[in-house]
């Protein structure tokens, strides 16, 4: 008897939830019918399961960026050792031309002035500097084998440098304009004044100019030509200043040379028939 | 094979002070270091093996340096026979004694060079500028020490190679014998 009434009471409860349910469901889906907007439930179960989402999705990310970034620095690393490399390089290209190019405009300069002179001439390189404190010299890769003697005028594109002292069988021997033993004739080139000048170590001193004579400071010197050793008009150096002394007859004459002694690297030596002689 | 490894050092400061150290700054006053070896020289070597570096040394300085021939050899020989009779007197090869020995022996070698100018070459001038004077010999004074120090090791050097070679040299004698 009780086994049949267990029997009869599932189907009534399978029918109740399937009906329950398809009520729900139908009333879910008329409620939505028509609207755009999430329900508060919605947007409540959406917050909660997002935020994990996010959460989840976040460490997620975090590890796969982890696990991107470590292998990506395996390969930066390599890059960066690359680039670096290739800049080393680049920037010692960049040195090397830029050095050429200085090279380059340096021996047009000298080139240019070279064809300019009246004399042949040979260029030379400076080879070495007097160590010493109390000369002014330096020799140079040129020799008497290519024709380089004693008393040959030595020049640059900026002025006069020097002459020879003597030509080896390998180099040659400079004597710079700036030393106390070196005197050349000059003349101030807008007033015409002629003068003599000699090497002080750094600089020149202009002797013999009367006081009667306008001189300026900035006044530039050139070679007069009377000496026999240096061709006429090549710059010397520039007045810097000028004294006037009460005693004696001449001016104090101060003048910079046009040169640059100490960044010589090439200079011209002028092949003149008449040398200077002892 | 002392008197060769001179000479070779020698000619190598020769070109230093030549090619490298005239482009330094003038501040720094491009120190005379051939200077100082001939100094070393005039105080630590023999007699005979000193003369003949001196005058090599002042030999290659006339070719690098200045235009009047035989004006270094002539101011080292007479600084090196100095030294040589001062030491006789006081001893000058000490530590201490050092920078005062470069100071005072670069200024006296320059008024050695002003004077054998003014007496054989009266008609030519040298630069004199007090400033370069001083400071070179502060550089030479501070430079003293230490080089002395490098040479005396490069001499013992040579010193214990030879002893070892010579030593080796009776060994085999006395073996073969």
């Amino acid at each position: 008897m009780r086994k049949r009434s267990k029997r009869t009471r599932r189907p009534l409860r399978q029918f109740l939830v399937i009906s329950t349910c398809a009520v729900l469901f139908t009333v879910l889906a008329l409620s939505f019918m028509g609207r755009k907007e999430l329900t508060l439930p919605h947007r409540l179960i959406f917050d909660i399961l997002g935020t994990a989402q996010a959460g989840v999705t976040g460490a997620i990310n975090y590890g796969l960026d982890i696990r991107n970034n470590y292998f990506d620095l395996i390969g930066v690393k390599k890059e960066n050792d690359r680039l670096r490399e290739e800049i080393a390089r680049y920037q010692g290209l960049t040195v090397t031309y830029r050095e050429a190019l200085a090279t380059n405009v340096r021996l047009r300069k000298l080139l240019e002035f070279k064809e300019q002179l009246p004399q042949p001439t040979i260029t030379a390189r400076i080879i070495g500097r007097d160590p010493s404190q109390w000369f002014k010299t330096f020799s140079i890769d040129r020799s008497s084998s290519d024709g380089v003697s004693r008393g040959m005028p030595v020049v640059t594109v900026e002025g006069v440098v020097g002459q020879i002292l003597d030509g080896g069988n390998h180099r040659a021997k400079v004597l710079q304009a700036i030393d106390p033993n070196s005197a050349i004739e000059v003349l101030i080139q807008d007033s015409r004044t002629q003068g003599i000048i000699k090497g002080t170590g750094e600089s020149y001193r202009l002797h013999y100019v009367l006081k009667n004579n306008k001189i300026n400071p900035g006044d530039l010197l050139i070679t007069s030509g009377l000496g026999g050793v240096f061709p006429k008009g090549l710059p010397v150096g520039r007045v810097s200043s000028v004294v006037s002394n009460r005693r004696g007859m001449f001016l104090d004459i101060e003048v910079e040379p046009v040169v640059d002694f100490s960044k010589l690297e090439n200079v011209i030596v002028i092949m003149k028939s008449n040398q200077l002689t002892e | 094979m002392l008197l060769t490894v001179f000479i070779i050092l020698g000619a190598i400061l020769l070109l230093v002070q030549t090619t490298i150290f005239v482009r330094m700054p003038p501040w720094l006053g491009n120190p005379d270091l051939l200077f100082l070896l001939v100094l070393f020289v005039a105080t630590r070597l023999d007699s005979y093996r000193g003369l003949i570096l001196v005058m090599l040394y002042g030999l290659m300085m006339d070719i690098f340096s200045g235009f009047v021939p035989g004006l270094y050899p002539a101011v080292y020989l007479g600084l090196f026979l100095t030294i040589r009779y001062v030491s006789r007197q006081v001893i000058v090869d000490e530590p201490a004694h050092q920078p005062p020995l470069a100071a005072t022996c670069y200024l006296l070698c320059s008024g050695a060079i002003y004077l054998y100018m003014a007496i054989f070459n009266p008609g030519t001038n040298i630069l004199w500028s007090w400033r370069d004077l001083l400071l070179q010999m502060f550089i030479l004074a501070i430079l003293a020490l230490p080089f002395f120090h490098v040479l005396s090791r490069i001499v013992a050097r040579i010193s214990v190679d030879r002893r070892r070679l010579f030593s080796r040299g009776r060994g085999d004698n006395r073996f073969i014998s």
